[in-house]
């Protein structure tokens, strides 16, 4: 890779062909169109990281909101309910996690879905398409964020499940076996 | 001149979007080296001719080369010697002026420490060191311009393509694109702007195209675009805008052109090629006839004007032949 970096401060008037500064890209070398695809997402990775660094309020949020979700509905509307049959609030954690990780996925969604219109009425999509980087890795550095970013969500959230007294491989069949399920699915 | 010689070459581009013509058989002819002007109005097909030359929109019809690459067949060689600045200013808030230049060059394809080292530089030309930490959320407009105008000069493009680069900015940060602007052209990049700012393109511009329906009208130096309605005009002013049409009348006659009348200022104006002459004529016609007027005078042409008459012109002219 060369770099000339040079830059004169002055004017050369209209006729100076001197560049400002230069830096020049390597020419693509054949199959390698696939490891640069690789970097250029990852580039798009450590960009929505970067925003996680510099606003961690966004993040808090994202993580905040489920586990707020979880200890109400656990606590404020599973203690007026009897759903075993043992008494008000009894084992209800058990019948509400499944729902909140799908809930805390399907959440996921809708800022997928709102940073890719950003972008897009932003212009950002716009100056992608007119540069020379890989076209799939906005959408799959996006993607691949998203997914951690999920995980991490869904690791905080199985956290305090556990806290609360979810169990994942609980006693009885049916029940544990619609938890697992709930869970895997949410998960990938 | 040869095709080497040209930065920006189309024949005869058409696009279509529906059942709207958004390009009709647009020609242009950019010399490396020079700032050439997209004028218009609203609609008229400037951003769409930018988006087929950036490689973003497709043509449906007719030819396109930007640095001598073809814009359909070898889009990526095009993408590598082209800058653009969209409308928007694309940069990304939530990361510092720094962070945004140095992520940028990391998708131009430059390693960690080059992409590092391009972005100070960057910052350096642009007078941006000082505010290097800080978000482009507290810049001012004209700042985040520079900012997205550096963020398209990571690979100190051939050909910059600038989409009315200078909209929504106040005085002040129209001068600072305008200096920055020059500074690109000045180290030998060619620019093609779209502005619907005539002072900005009679400023900027070594040449000027007029676009409207699509298609270019008229392509010339600002100074010839000026002189294509005239020399010079000769404004009156009526006291009583009643009197504007007697006016008009004693005018036509004493010129021999059709004036142009602007009721809610009272004014008619006429583009004459002896000025004082016909200053005088007018001036003697109008004390003879006892009609009261506020001022009379000669004066240059704007570029506004220049740019009115022809799309005026053009548009009554596609009226007859429709």
């Amino acid at each position: 890779m060369t770099t000339t970096t040079h830059h004169d401060g002055r004017r050369n008037g209209r006729t100076g062909r001197h560049s400002l500064g230069s830096a020049t890209a390597p020419t693509a070398q054949p199959g390698a169109g696939l490891l640069w695809a690789a970097r250029d997402c990852w580039t798009i990775v450590l960009q929505e990281f970067t925003h996680l660094v510099r606003q961690p309020s966004t993040f808090a949020w994202q993580i905040g909101f489920p586990v707020v979700m979880v200890l109400m509905f656990v606590y404020v509307f599973g203690s007026a309910m009897d759903v075993t049959g043992q008494g008000a609030g009894e084992g209800y954690v058990d019948f509400a996690m499944p729902g909140m990780f799908a809930m805390t996925m399907a959440f996921g969604f809708m800022d997928t879905a709102y940073a890719v219109t950003h972008n897009k009425e932003k212009g950002f999509m716009d100056r992608f398409r007119s540069m020379p980087m890989a076209s799939s890795a906005p959408v799959t550095g996006r993607a691949v964020s998203d997914v951690i970013r999920a995980a991490i969500d869904l690791a905080v959230i199985v956290g305090v499940a556990l806290l609360i007294g979810w169990r994942a491989g609980g006693s009885s069949g049916p029940r544990c076996w619609r938890s697992r399920c709930c869970c895997g699915c949410a998960s990938h | 001149m040869t095709a080497q010689e040209l930065a920006v070459e189309t024949v005869g581009l058409t696009k279509r979007y529906k059942d709207k013509v958004a390009l009709d058989g647009v020609d242009l002819a950019v010399p490396r080296g020079t700032v050439h002007g997209l004028l218009g109005p609203n609609g008229a097909g400037k951003t769409t001719t930018v988006r087929v030359l950036a490689t973003l929109t497709d043509p449906d019809g007719g030819e396109a080369r930007v640095a001598g690459h073809d814009v359909v067949a070898q889009p990526r060689e095009v993408r590598r010697s082209i800058g653009l600045t969209g409308q928007q200013t694309a940069v990304d808030d939530l990361m510092t002026a720094r962070q945004n230049l140095t992520m940028f060059g990391r998708l131009f394809r430059l390693s960690k420490a080059d992409a590092r080292r391009r972005a100070d530089e960057l910052l350096e030309i642009f007078g941006l060191t000082e505010a290097a930490g800080r978000s482009p959320k507290k810049f001012s407009g004209g700042m985040r311009r520079r900012l997205d105008l550096a963020a398209s000069m990571i690979l100190a493009p051939q050909v910059m393509f600038l989409d009315e680069p200078t909209t929504g900015l106040d005085p002040a940060g129209r001068r600072e694109v305008w200096e920055a602007v020059r500074n690109l052209t000045s180290q030998g990049t060619t620019v093609l702007l779209t502005t619907h700012y005539l002072d900005e393109a009679d400023k900027l511009c070594d040449r000027i195209s007029l676009i409207d329906h699509g298609r270019n009208i008229i392509e010339d130096t600002p100074a010839g675009l000026k002189r294509r309605i005239g020399d010079e005009r000769l404004d009156v002013v009526a006291v009583d805008p009643a009197d504007l049409a007697g006016l008009a009348e004693l005018v036509r006659q004493a010129t021999g052109a059709d004036p142009a009348l602007d009721e809610d200022a009272a004014t008619l104006s006429v583009p004459v090629p002896d000025g004082v002459a016909a200053l005088t004529t007018v001036a003697v016609e109008i004390r003879a006839q006892g009609i009261e007027v506020a001022d009379i005078g000669l004066r240059r042409p704007t570029l506004d004007e220049a740019f009115l008459h022809l799309t005026s012109r053009t548009g009554a002219a596609q009226e007859e032949t429709r």
